[in-house]
């Protein structure tokens, strides 16, 4: 009997046992499903840019798309997961580049604030502070991008492009949690309410049109995520125009039920009448903000399809991620069988969000330091005791855990991901809630600037930068120009910062040079037609300033820019030479006549003198 | 006399040779100035910029841009001109021909995203310049082709229009937001 029972307890044991061990091994198996794919991606760009397995993605290559829509994403992708890569590269042409588009009137655009959010991002992602950006680190980004965005008349232009500049506006000023100053022209609730407002009649958002768009609904959330918790009630339009008061956490849920709604039945979306895999990264993004795991909810679970069942769907052979399997009789140009940079990227940023929600971190976009563990218990503990917590609680036992709740700073809240629980059986026991007031970071609080160190490695490259420079070295130069403003002191430092002082100057020089031949191609030597030799001086003078260029530098030029001073150049060459053709063909024909007409005359003389003698005779 | 009656010949010839207009130039150097010059044999096509869109939106407009030299009171930044087709070209390197010729301002950028030039402003008009829902698009023969345009192969007789929308492409006959 006795053996039997041991038998019997060493089968539940095992069974057990197996249960758990599968059970962590299917996690494990997501985990590294997760990390693999990521992988993926990485070595896919590596390829894409021409860059070694173990070589920098952020390579010189890449450097030249930083600062645009194409470059920035992939470097906040990688910061969030930790990898420096070349994060100080990117972030020295960054900053030389945020320098010079200020220095015009429209600094980063005329209209797109998003602009000035994406490379905010970007900064942060690579180590560097948005709100001293230039060589003088006069360059606030997040002022004059966020809540101080205005145009000349002093107007707020943070939705000139749409939605997508509110909504990028305020996961911007949320990734420090960055405080907005009293006498700013937007709040942080006007930029709330602008997005409420936009809310379409189902719950969704869409960049125009009626119809909910998984993606914007989708970045809307993810701006939103941070509010859940809060018991603020924003009072807006819906979309008949009346006017209703809701907490963000109710738009968020009607958003949720959108996005379940749009979602089909492979796990994935359609946008603009195609079937992506960038809709669904971005709501992977937004699940992963709310702290909700894409893996376990059912709203979001089709049959037996996931969220990252949806994405994995798009995974090609060579580790990118593709835009769709639909062919477009429209578009032949974007092949579905072949992996797609923006494809990839987001799916970059969705895989890493998971990968962050897995290791407790915080959201893809809060960029402040991670929590502690103790603020990290804490917020455990409270979860479980919401978990314990049903309708037939006492009001007692609700008050204390909500009290427990409220030793969670105010600012970590939002990471409470059951709290709407609480929220609930609060409401219905008629208990007050407290007021709520986060502590935001004023200036620069809360960024910690790196220190970097000029290692020998930087010293062997200052040294082997050849004597004459082309816009070859850019990205080096102002890598290595960055590292030595910042790094410590160290012996030669003086030696070194004088050779980078040059090199940066030198380059800059090319830069505007290059800049100022184009400029004049394009006003001095068109239309065609009208070039005439009076244009010479001109056409050669520019002509020489671009044989002056080394020949890497030429070929950054455009095809047309080229073509069109080289027609110039022949032409007017053309023009003089036959000017002075005509010169010397008129002196020769001048000659001819004078000595034609010498010749008659004296032939005549001698005529008149011969008759004369006959005469005379 | 025999003399200077040839003197005489070479002299008229000089003259005709000066009055006829010399040009001394090789082969090549004749193509490639004479490249974009309409012949019997060359292959053209037509374009035309327009942004009368705007004209029915000026309140959306950005003040800054409100005046004549940006948004011509007929709507019509390019009238409809031929040029001449070279091969392999697409319909970026016809509308920066264009551009060049006529002095027009312009703005692109690559995108790697897209492996295509994107033209985000012209004639001072931009992407955004007119409402969140404006900027440029292109047609050819009628068409909105979903991708760049430096992708886009033209062929002989091909009809090119660069129009100004403000409502993403509705106001302006395109119905891609349509297709669900």
């Amino acid at each position: 009997m006795k053996r039997l029972w041991i038998v019997i307890f060493m089968f539940f044991g095992i069974t057990i046992c197996c249960c758990g061990s599968l059970l962590a091994s299917a996690q494990q198996d997501i985990s590294s499903r997760i990390s693999s794919a990521i992988d993926g991606i990485i070595e896919w760009k590596k390829d894409d840019v021409g860059s070694e397995k173990d070589g920098f993605l952020l390579n010189d290559e890449f450097l030249t798309q930083a600062g645009t829509t194409a470059g920035d994403w992939y470097p906040i992708a990688l910061g969030r997961l930790g990898i420096t890569d070349n994060a100080t590269g990117y972030l020295a042409v960054l900053n030389d580049l945020i320098d010079k588009r200020y220095a015009t009137k429209d600094k980063l655009d005329r209209a797109k604030a998003t602009e000035w959010h994406r490379i905010a991002l970007a900064t942060l992602a690579s180590g560097g502070n948005p709100r001293r950006v230039g060589e003088k680190g006069s360059i606030d980004l997040i002022a004059d991008g966020t809540y101080d965005r205005r145009d000349e008349n002093g107007d707020g232009i943070l939705g000139k492009q749409g939605i997508n500049g509110f909504i990028w506006g305020l996961i911007t000023l949320d990734s420090m949690y960055y405080e907005v100053p009293k006498d700013a022209f937007y709040s942080r609730d006007d930029i709330i309410l602008n997005i409420l407002n936009r809310r379409l009649a189902d719950g969704g958002w869409a960049l125009t049109g009626e119809e909910s768009d998984p993606d914007i609904t989708a970045m809307a959330l993810q701006a939103l995520a941070p509010y859940y918790n809060s018991e603020k009630n924003y009072e807006y339009l819906d979309a008949s125009s009346e006017t209703i008061i809701k907490k963000a956490r109710q738009a968020i849920d009607d958003g949720l039920s959108v996005l379940s709604e749009l979602q089909l039945e492979d796990g994935d979306f359609s946008s603009w009448g195609t079937v992506n895999s960038e809709s669904v990264s971005q709501v992977i993004i937004a699940l992963c903000s709310l702290g909700i795991d894409p893996f376990n909810d059912e709203r979001f679970i089709k049959g037996e399809k996931t969220l990252f069942d949806g994405l994995m769907k798009y995974k090609n052979s060579d580790g990118g991620f593709l835009h769709s399997f639909v062919f477009d009789n429209d578009n032949p140009t974007a092949d579905p069988a072949k992996s797609n940079s923006m494809a990839s990227e987001q799916a970059l940023l969705a895989l890493t969000s998971l990968k962050r929600l897995k290791e407790g971190k915080r959201r893809l976009y809060d960029f402040r330091p991670e929590q502690s563990e103790e603020t990290k218990t804490l917020i455990k503990r409270t979860q479980e005791e919401i978990k314990g917590l049903d309708e037939f609680s006492p009001n007692s036992e609700i008050q204390r855990v909500y009290d427990l709740y409220n030793t969670v700073s105010a600012s970590e809240r939002s990471y409470v991901t059951n709290y709407a629980y609480l929220a609930e059986l609060m409401e219905f026991a008629g208990l007050e809630f407290a007021e709520e007031e986060i502590e935001y970071n004023s200036g620069d609080a809360g960024i910690i600037t790196p220190i970097t160190y000029f290692t020998e490695s930087d010293k062997r490259e200052c040294e082997s930068l050849p004597l004459t420079l082309t816009g070859e070295y850019r990205a080096q130069v102002l890598r290595l120009w960055q590292k030595i403003i910042c790094c410590e002191d160290f012996q030669d430092k003086n030696y070194y910062y004088i050779k980078l002082e040059k090199a940066k100057n030198e380059i800059d020089d090319i830069a505007a040079e290059t800049e100022y031949i184009k400029n004049e191609i394009k006003n001095k030597l068109y239309p065609f037609d009208s070039i005439s030799l009076k244009d010479r001086n001109t056409v050669n003078s520019i002509y020489e300033r671009f044989i002056a260029l080394s020949e890497y530098d030429r070929g950054a030029f455009e095809k047309s820019d080229v073509e069109g001073l080289i027609k110039a150049k022949k032409q007017v060459d053309t023009l003089f030479a036959a000017t002075v053709t005509v010169i010397v063909l008129s002196v020769v024909a001048l000659g001819i006549i004078i000595f034609v007409v010498l010749h008659v005359r004296k032939r005549k003389k001698e005529k008149l003198s011969r008759q004369m003698t006959e005469s005379e005779e | 006399m025999k003399k200077d009656l040839f003197a005489i010949c070479i002299v008229i010839f000089i003259l005709a040779l000066v009055f006829s207009g010399v040009k001394i130039q090789s082969v090549d150097e004749y193509y490639l100035v004479h490249i974009d010059d309409i012949t019997p044999e060359s292959q053209t096509v037509f374009l035309t910029i327009r942004c009368d869109t705007i004209l029915d939106n000026w309140q959306q407009l950005d003040p800054a841009l409100r005046y004549e030299k940006y948004v011509p009171s007929d709507g019509v930044i390019l009238k409809r001109h031929e040029y001449v087709l070279r091969d392999g070209d697409t319909v970026y390197d016809i509308l920066d021909r264009a551009i060049r010729h006529n002095k027009i301002q312009m703005e692109c950028a690559y995108s790697v995203n897209y492996a295509s030039v994107y033209v985000k402003g012209i004639n001072h008009l931009y992407e955004f310049s007119c409402g969140e829902l404006s900027g440029w698009m292109y047609t050819v023969n009628g068409i909105f082709p979903n991708y760049g345009c430096s992708k886009y192969v033209l062929r002989d007789g091909d009809e090119i229009v660069w129009s100004y929308t403000c409502d993403l492409g509705r106001d302006v006959g395109c119905d891609w937001g349509m297709q669900k």
